[in-house]
C-alpha cells in the first residue's frame, strides 16, 4: 500500500492527514487546485509536511495553498508554521485571537529570550510565525471563532460546481478567557531560574474547523476536548443555532482520538452515521493516544477508521552495558518521528460521496470490532 | 584571555561544567571538571565541549568568572584524576512532575539527535538533594551513563544533572517587551 504521488483533478476533493506520533497537519483540496492546511507538523527530513508533500504531488504552493489554519499553539501542532507561511505569501491566515493578545505575546517574548534549548517547545516558532505575519507582502490574518464564516467560493468557481465554505466553530470567548487565565499562571518572575517553555495542560483555543462543498461536509476537530463546562469545549459548539447544520461524512477525530477529546453529542448531531474518521498518534503523554479502548470506540462509532501512524514500542537498541545501566533508572520509550500519511479522495462530481484512502505503510485502517 | 589556546578551551568546559549542579558529592564538580580536561588532552572531546557551551546558553561575560579556577584544576596530581567516559548522554526536559516520580523527554546527543525521540519516568529518589531543588516542570537536564576511572579502577556511572539556568533578569524584560511590542505593532488584524 502507499500514496500515489499524483495530483486529485481539479473536481475531486482530497483530506490528507499527515502525523509523525509528535504533531499533525492537516490538508485539504476544495477542488480546482485550491488548497487549505491545517496546522504543521514536520517530516523526518525536518522539512514542513504540508510543503514536503504537496511539492511532491506536484502542487505549487505558493499559487495553490489560499488558506491556512493554526488551530492552537502546541507545539505538536505548529512544528515549521513559519516555513509553510513564508512559503504560501497568498495564503489568508487564521488562528484564535489569543495571537493577539499582548498578555499571551509578552509570555512568549519572555521565555524566547531565555530559549537556551535546541528541543523546540514552539516558542521561536511563534515569534517567526508573528514575525511573518507582520511582513507587508501578505493579506492580513484574521481571528477563528465561533460559527465564522471564513471563506465562500461560488460554485462557478469550482471544477465541481458545488459552493465552497469554510468555517471556524471556535474557540469561544469563554475558551479564550480561560485560556489567557491559565497562561498568566506561567509567567516567568524576575530572578526566577529559567526554564522550556511549559505546554499548556489544556486545549482551551482549539480551532474547530468545518468545510462544507455542497451537501457533503468534513469536520476537522483539532485537539479540542470536552469538558464539564457547558461553556467550553464541545459542548457549545454542538448547541450554538449559528452553527451550520449540514451533517459530516469525513471527521478528523479531536485530541488523537483520546476519551477527553470525545463528545457523544458530536458524532449524534454534527456527523452522518458511520463517517469516515482519521486522525494521528500521540506518544510523548502519559500513556500513547489512542489508546485501545480509544480506538475500539472511534472504529465501532465510524464505517472506517484510520490512523496515520501505530507507534512503537519498542526501544532503540544500544550497547548491552547502556541498557543495563538504563535499567537501572527506568524504560525508555520511543517516540516515533516517522511521520504517517493517510488520503482520502472522492469520487469527484461523479462520486462524491465515495472516499478512497491510501495509506503509508505507517498508516493503518483500525479494525472495527465484532 | 587567551582565545585560542588550549587553556582557553578549558575556561570553556570548565565553565560549561559549573552550570549543572554537583551531584552526589561535594567534589563532583571538580571530578567532572578533571573529567572534562583529561577528555580534552586526549583530543577527543574539544569540539563536543564547544557545542555544549553554545547550548548551555553562555555567553562571553560567562569567561570573566571563572578563569581562577584553572590553576585549581592544574594542581591536582594526574592520578588521582577521576576520568568519566560517557558511553551515552542524553540532553533532558522535565514534562510532569509526580509526588515520587518524574517524567522526561530525551534528546540523543551522543547520536547527534536535535529532536526527542525516547521518554522516560524516573524516580525522584534518584537525584540529588541540590537536583531536587530544581526539579519542576520545564526544567533541562544531562544523563549522562559511562565509565569513571580513577586510581586505576573503573567504575559504571550514571549522572543525572540539573542545568542551573541563568535567571530572568530586567533586562531580560525589557528586551521581551520592545521585541513583543514591535511584534504587535507589525500585525494589522483584519
Amino acid at each position: 500500500m502507499g500514496i500515489a504521488l499524483s495530483k486529485p483533478a481539479l473536481d475531486q476533493l482530497e483530506v490528507t492527514l499527515i502525523g509523525p506520533g509528535y504533531g499533525e497537519c492537516c490538508i485539504v483540496h476544495v477542488g480546482s487546485n485550491r488548497w487549505l492546511i491545517i496546522d504543521s507538523c514536520r517530516d523526518s527530513s525536518g522539512q514542513p509536511a504540508a510543503l514536503e508533500y504537496l511539492q511532491n504531488i506536484g502542487v505549487d504552493a505558493q499559487e495553490a495553498v489560499r488558506w491556512i489554519i493554526a488551530t492552537h499553539w502546541h507545539d505538536d501542532h505548529v512544528a515549521g508554521l513559519a516555513e509553510v507561511l513564508r512559503a504560501c505569501k497568498q495564503a489568508r491566515f487564521f488562528c484564535s485571537s489569543a495571537l493577539s493578545k499582548n498578555e499571551f505575546i509578552a509570555i512568549v517574548t519572555r521565555f524566547n529570550e531565555k530559549a537556551s534549548f535546541d528541543c523546540s517547545s514552539g516558542v521561536s516558532e511563534l515569534i517567526a510565525v508573528l514575525e511573518e505575519l507582520g511582513s507587508s507582502d501578505r493579506p492580513h490574518p484574521s481571528f477563528a471563532g465561533p460559527d465564522r464564516n471564513l471563506e465562500t467560493i461560488d460554485a462557478s468557481e469550482l471544477a465541481h460546481a458545488e459552493e465552497c465554505q469554510i468555517w471556524t466553530l471556535s474557540p469561544s470567548d469563554a475558551q479564550l478567557h480561560k485560556f489567557l487565565r491559565e497562561i498568566a499562571g506561567l509567567v516567568p518572575a524576575l530572578g526566577e531560574t529559567s526554564r522550556r517553555f511549559p505546554s499548556q495542560p489544556t486545549n482551551y483555543l482549539a480551532v474547530v474547523t468545518f468545510v462544507r462543498i455542497g451537501s457533503l461536509g468534513m469536520l476537522f476537530g483539532a485537539d479540542l476536548e470536552e469538558t464539564a463546562d457547558p461553556a467550553t469545549g464541545w459542548s457549545p459548539i454542538v448547541a450554538s443555532p449559528g452553527r451550520p447544520k449540514l451533517k459530516s461524512s469525513v471527521f478528523k477525530v479531536p485530541h488523537h482520538g483520546s476519551e477527553n477529546g470525545h463528545s457523544e453529542l458530536v458524532w449524534e448531531q454534527m456527523l452522518h452515521a458511520k463517517p469516515v474518521a482519521l486522525t494521528t498518534p500521540y506518544n510523548r503523554g502519559r500513556k500513547p493516544l489512542p489508546c485501545e479502548e480509544d480506538a475500539r470506540r472511534i472504529a465501532s462509532l465510524s464505517g472506517s477508521f484510520y490512523l496515520t501512524s501505530v507507534l512503537s514500542k519498542s526501544p532503540k537498541r544500544r550497547a548491552s552495558a547502556v541498557e543495563k545501566m538504563i535499567a537501572q533508572v527506568g524504560r525508555l520509550q520511543p517516540i516515533s518521528n516517522i511521520p504517517g500519511i493517510v488520503r482520502l479522495r472522492n469520487g469527484g462530481m461523479d462520486n462524491p460521496n465515495a472516499w478512497v484512502a491510501e495509506l503509508s505503510s505507517e498508516a493503518r485502517q483500525m479494525d472495527i470490532p465484532a | 584571555m587567551r582565545a585560542n589556546s588550549p587553556t582557553a578551551d578549558l575556561i570553556f568546559t570548565n565553565r560549561q561544567t559549573s552550570v549543572y549542579s554537583a551531584t552526589d558529592e561535594k567534589s563532583a564538580g571538580l571530578n567532572s571538571l578533571n573529567s572534562q580536561i583529561d577528555r580534552r588532552e586526549d583530543n577527543q572531546s574539544t569540539s563536543t565541549a564547544q557545542t555544549d557551551f553554545k547550548t548551555a546558553g553562555l555567553t562571553a561575560n560567562d569567561k570573566k568568572s571563572i578563569t581562577f579556577e584553572i590553576p585549581q584544576a592544574r594542581r591536582h596530581n594526574p592520578q588521582s584524576i577521576a576520568t568519566f567516559s560517557p558511553m551515552q548522554e542524553w540532553e533532558g526536559y522535565v514534562t510532569e512532575v509526580k509526588d515520587e516520580t518524574f517524567t522526561a523527554h530525551l534528546v540523543d546527543i551522543t547520536a547527534k539527535r536535535r529532536i526527542a525521540e525516547e521518554k522516560i519516568e524516573i524516580s525522584i529518589s534518584d537525584l540529588s538533594d541540590q537536583d531536587k531543588d530544581l526539579l519542576r516542570e520545564g526544567a533541562l537536564f544531562r544523563w549522562s551513563i559511562g565509565y569513571y576511572k580513577q586510581h586505576g579502577t573503573k567504575m559504571k556511572s550514571s549522572r543525572i544533572v540539573f542545568r542551573r539556568l541563568p535567571a530572568w533578569t530586567k533586562s531580560d524584560f525589557m528586551k521581551a517587551e520592545q521585541k513583543a511590542k514591535e511584534l504587535i505593532g507589525a500585525i494589522t488584524w483584519e
